[in-house]
């Protein structure tokens, strides 16, 4: 099969495929860096419906599809600097137009068809001798222009307005990068086609992203995987006897995939080592000091007794009261589209400084827990989660999430908890926000409790009694006391729990309707304070929260079957200082309903409503006083076994004071070691 | 509403706190299973009142993600706990800590493992992890449905109860001696009514029957799902058929809770490959799993009954 290498077609179509893999992850760098993924697409249909025309009328190919490309980098280049027209309706409107043309053109010439499929979709192998000169050409002039006026490029490319201001010919740069672009992709459609080129613009500078950080590398980076991508791809074509359009393509795919994947395991190491390291020590005690295991007598199904271990030795003490180990580990991977940077610049001001739930565009191992429990004596036990969180790019930080002492044996049923845990004030902070069926957190958590995503964790003393009122019905009531820890809810706790309490109490009723459908309604109310300019604690914080949560289980095959509905709403009013110490109050409210269904025993789809407005003044004095966001999601698991979930959540965001956003979110959580299940 | 709540309460707390003494009053009994609660009964008979968290068609070894409130309320009023063991229940353990009776919690008078001296069948020897699936680590915990483990558990409870109510203690050997003495009767009676089910080859959807196959001399060839609470691959599938078509197996057993789909696939691949009809059949796994086993014997009856019926 390899022999094929020596043909001289086939080493005309390497030296063709990096000469385009060369040229495409060049300016797809571009294309990336301005966002305008679109762009490149809309230029390369332009090309091809130049193919089109030119094989209708008779024209010579290339120099057509060369001239729709240049004149449509031309016109949308010019369309950048008008203001007021959004860049994305008129490429599209540019794209919808070059596709259908196209599809005239190919369809009033049958002839010209089989030749135009054969162009748009790509023959590597058919670049004669005389077109590979012109390539070659052509591959040349675009990268030296691109490495003489690569500061300038980068520039525009970046900040065309700044450019603009600081007097840099920005229109110019800005043209002639369009040019080139255009250029590089009417030649790189001539020869490898539609689909092979926008691999080319798109993937090797998209994985580039995603794997380095600087420019520099990130230019080296998208070269190297397009200028090897497209040659390994012709061999895999080759080899497994595939369409070479999809093969390369695929092959780009899979080795940015491939590069990523090595990327990622090496970072990942770091942290899971020490985690991993604690646990190896934990087990080759344990094994070591084990019980010989006893093996069984392979017996028929059903025939015979299986052996037991005789007698089976005692462990150690230190061994038999070691506490339950168990690790929690979750990762997510976050796609924004539109343009994120200006949302971020938008919102970032806000978010400085505090911990990010997850950081756009990027893969994250977001968490991994470790949690100890054990009984202490036959009045109280103990739990511990340390955690190794996620809080910059690939910087972790390892800290006590949790550490809870229950007193579980006191008069009365009242169950007493101190030290740092998640408070119960509301359903979320009730819950382990693993457990509900969404990857990030809702809107109106994040605003009240903080970017983190992990809801009221705070440090102080909570006790809750549970009554039964009927047969079917339960109350619980909670009352806590607290620092409020909590920087966005409380400011941070500068109060102190023992100068001036933050405090909560809440109640939940219970209602079991038959076996099938759990009806639980709740609602608290929590109040603290933060120290004014003066050192005094006189800035109340409250907030008001209730919700409704129904859940139904098939009662039979409650494995396949299940939906839940929840809806949960905080109400905060906040005392605010303003610049010049008038203090003014600040009410604010958001919601978020979840409803979930279980499909199949792995598969659940959900959905969630956002609606929350800001718990704070905008610091820009043009920004809206109230300002909200509004999101709808759609979320899909899948649970291949009982401690493995991937998830995928689409989110769109609107906000009347920053950008819309839409993220894709994809999020792998896994458990292994003791678990238990919830209370209620 | 404010009022309500609270005068609600208020009864609560007092009937807390003027519960009578155990002996004076009926011993209120809480279990995992129906099957335990059965038990329970037999043994207590009129001065115990025990009822199962779970349904007889249900099946409390399924990973609970949240127990119910009442639960906790009803455990921690009770007087006495049997679960399963064997780490089959772990729910069990929350509803307990939650629960904050001394009378239920391991070391407490009322805690009853069922499982004691059980001779555990199925323990994972050499090395134990989750590439096997959800298995149950300290062994299989059906145990009950071999008749002669009745015994043993009855045994337990007695024990338990005992330690609740001394006073009681006589009524209870009496009440568990005449349970064994007419398990010994029916065993006879068992055996000899499944004595066609003698070397039957069946599959099975879940690891439930080694037990019930062991006392019975049935072979059960292979599972629906061989790694336990992972659903099937299609090659599960097809070496299941194969296994079946190979051995000659023509029944399929599923507990309720577990959809039929699985098992109709494989018995119409089996069909296919045997050319003679395969059938699927729901068998209940515990006490009250169809309205006819309202007892432990009424259950076991039913299983053999159920069986022939099915292999005749």
């Amino acid at each position: 099969m390899l022999d094929v290498v020596g043909q001289p077609f086939f080493q005309h179509a390497l030296v063709a495929g990096t000469l385009v893999g060369l040229m495409g992850s060049l300016v797809g760098v571009y294309v990336l860096l301005k966002r305008m993924v679109f762009l490149g697409i809309a230029l390369a249909q332009l090309a091809s419906a130049g193919v089109g025309l030119a094989l209708l009328v008779g024209w010579p190919l290339l120099p057509t599809a060369l001239a729709a490309s240049l004149g449509g980098a031309v016109a949308f280049s010019h369309v950048h600097w008008r203001r007021g027209i959004p860049m994305d309706a008129l490429v599209g409107l540019g794209y919808v137009m070059a596709a259908a043309l196209g599809i005239v053109f190919v369809a009033k010439n049958p002839v010209g068809e089989a030749r135009a499929l054969q162009v748009l979709f790509g023959n590597i192998l058919s670049v004669p001798a005389g077109e590979l000169a012109a390539l070659a050409l052509v591959a040349a002039v675009v990268t030296l222009v691109h490495i003489v006026f690569r500061k300038e490029f980068v520039f525009v490319a970046f900040d065309y307005e700044t450019a603009a201001a600081q007097g840099v010919r920005a229109r110019l740069w800005h043209l002639l990068l369009y040019l080139t672009l255009g250029v590089a992709i009417a030649f790189a459609i001539r020869s490898a086609g539609v689909l092979v080129t926008f691999a080319l613009l798109v993937v090797p500078a998209l994985a580039a992203r995603l794997l380095v950080a600087h420019l520099r590398a990130l230019f080296g980076t998208a070269i190297a995987l397009g200028t090897l991508g497209v040659p390994l791809g012709l061999l895999v074509a080759f080899v497994l006897d595939l369409p070479t359009g999809a093969a390369i393509s695929l092959t780009l795919v899979l080795l940015a995939g491939f590069a990523l994947a090595v990327q990622r395991t090496v970072r990942l190491i770091r942290p899971l080592a020490a985690l991993s390291l604690v646990l190896a020590a934990l087990t080759s005690t344990a094994a070591a000091q084990a019980p010989p295991a006893v093996p069984s007598a392979p017996t028929a199904p059903g025939a015979g007794r299986e052996s037991l271990p005789e007698r089976p030795t005692p462990l150690p003490p230190y061994l038999a009261l070691l506490p339950e180990v168990r690790v929690e580990g979750n990762i997510i991977g976050n796609y924004t589209f539109g343009n994120y940077r200006r949302l971020e610049r938008q919102l970032g001001e806000e978010q400085e400084g505090e911990e990010f739930f997850v950081r756009r565009n990027r893969l994250n191992v977001r968490e991994v827990e470790l949690g100890l429990r054990s009984t202490i004596d036959p009045f109280a036990r103990f739990e511990a989660i340390i955690s190794a969180e996620q809080v910059f790019e690939g910087e972790f930080e390892v800290g006590l999430e949790e550490a809870i002492l229950t007193f579980g044996a006191l008069p009365g049923r009242i169950e007493l908890k101190v030290g740092k845990f998640r408070t119960t004030f509301g359903e979320f902070n009730d819950s382990d926000p693993e457990e509900f069926p969404e990857v990030d957190p809702p809107n109106v958590i994040t605003n009240v409790f903080g970017r983190d995503g992990d809801g009221w964790i705070d440090t102080g003393l909570a006790a809750n009694r549970l009554f039964g009122l009927t047969e079917q019905a339960t109350l619980l009531l909670t009352a806590g006391l607290f620092n409020g820890d909590n920087e966005t809810a409380f400011h941070g706790g500068e109060a102190g729990v023992a100068r001036k309490p933050t405090w909560f109490g809440r109640g939940e009723i219970f209602v079991e309707l038959g076996e099938t459908i759990g009806l639980e309604v709740g609602a608290g109310y929590a109040s603290g304070y933060a120290l004014d300019e003066d050192d005094r604690p006189t800035l109340r914080s409250r907030i008001l929260n209730a919700h409704v949560e129904v859940d139904y289980r098939h009662p039979l095959l409650g494995l396949y079957r299940g939906v839940n509905f929840l809806t949960e709403v905080f109400h905060t009013w906040r005392d605010q200082q303003d610049a010049n110490g008038e203090p003014s109050l600040l009410p604010r409210w958001g919601l978020y309903a979840l409803a979930e269904a279980q499909l199949a025993r792995e598969w659940s789809i959900g959905g969630r409503f956002d609606y929350s407005q800001l718990p704070t003044l905008a610091e820009e004095d043009d920004a809206p006083r109230l300002r909200y966001e509004t999101a709808g999601s759609l979320i899909v698991s899948y649970r291949p076994s009982r401690f493995l979930t991937l998830r995928m959540q689409y989110k769109h965001t609107g906000r009347n004071f920053a950008p819309d956003s839409d993220e894709i979110f994809l999020q792998a959580l896994f458990k292994v070691g003791y678990e238990r299940p919830g209370p209620f | 509403m404010r009022r309500r709540t609270f005068i609600a309460s208020a009864a609560a707390v007092a009937r807390a706190l003027v519960a009578a003494p155990a002996e004076a009053r009926t011993l209120r009994v809480v279990t995992s299973s129906t099957d335990l609660a059965s038990l329970a009964a037999e043994i207590g008979r009129d001065r115990v009142q025990a009822a199962s968290f779970f349904r007889g068609y249900q099946e409390p070894e399924l990973w609970v993600e949240e127990i119910f409130p009442s639960w906790v309320v009803r455990a921690s009023r009770a007087d006495a706990l049997v679960r399963i063991g064997l780490s089959a229940d772990v729910w069990m353990d929350t509803v307990i800590e939650a629960a904050q009776s001394r009378a239920i919690a391991p070391g407490g008078p009322g805690y009853i493992d069922a499982s004691e001296r059980i001779e555990v069948l199925e323990v994972p020897v050499g090395r134990v992890d989750r590439t096997l699936g959800e298995i149950h680590v300290q062994g299989n915990p059906h145990y009950l449905l071999d008749p002669a483990n009745a015994k043993i558990v009855a045994d337990n409870i007695v024990r338990g109860l005992t330690r609740v109510s001394p006073t009681d203690g006589d009524r209870f050997h009496r009440n568990a001696a005449d349970f064994a003495s007419r398990i010994d009767a029916a065993l006879p009676r068992w055996e000899a009514a499944a004595r066609g089910l003698r070397g039957a080859r069946i599959a099975a959807y879940h690891k439930t029957w080694s037990y019930f196959v062991r006392r019975f001399g049935l072979v059960v060839v292979g599972y629906c799902e061989p790694k336990p609470g992972i659903e099937p691959s299609p090659a599960d599938i097809q070496q299941l058929s194969a296994t079946m078509a190979r051995e000659g197996a023509r029944l399929i057993v599923h507990e309720p809770v577990y959809s039929p789909r699985i098992p109709q696939t494989v018995a119409r691949e089996v069909e296919r490959r045997l050319g003679k009809p395969v059938t699927v059949l729901r068998l209940p796994a515990h006490v009250e799993g169809v309205p006819e086993a309202k007892d432990y014997f009424a259950f076991i009856d039913h299983l053999i009954a159920k069986l022939t019926e099915a292999l005749r």
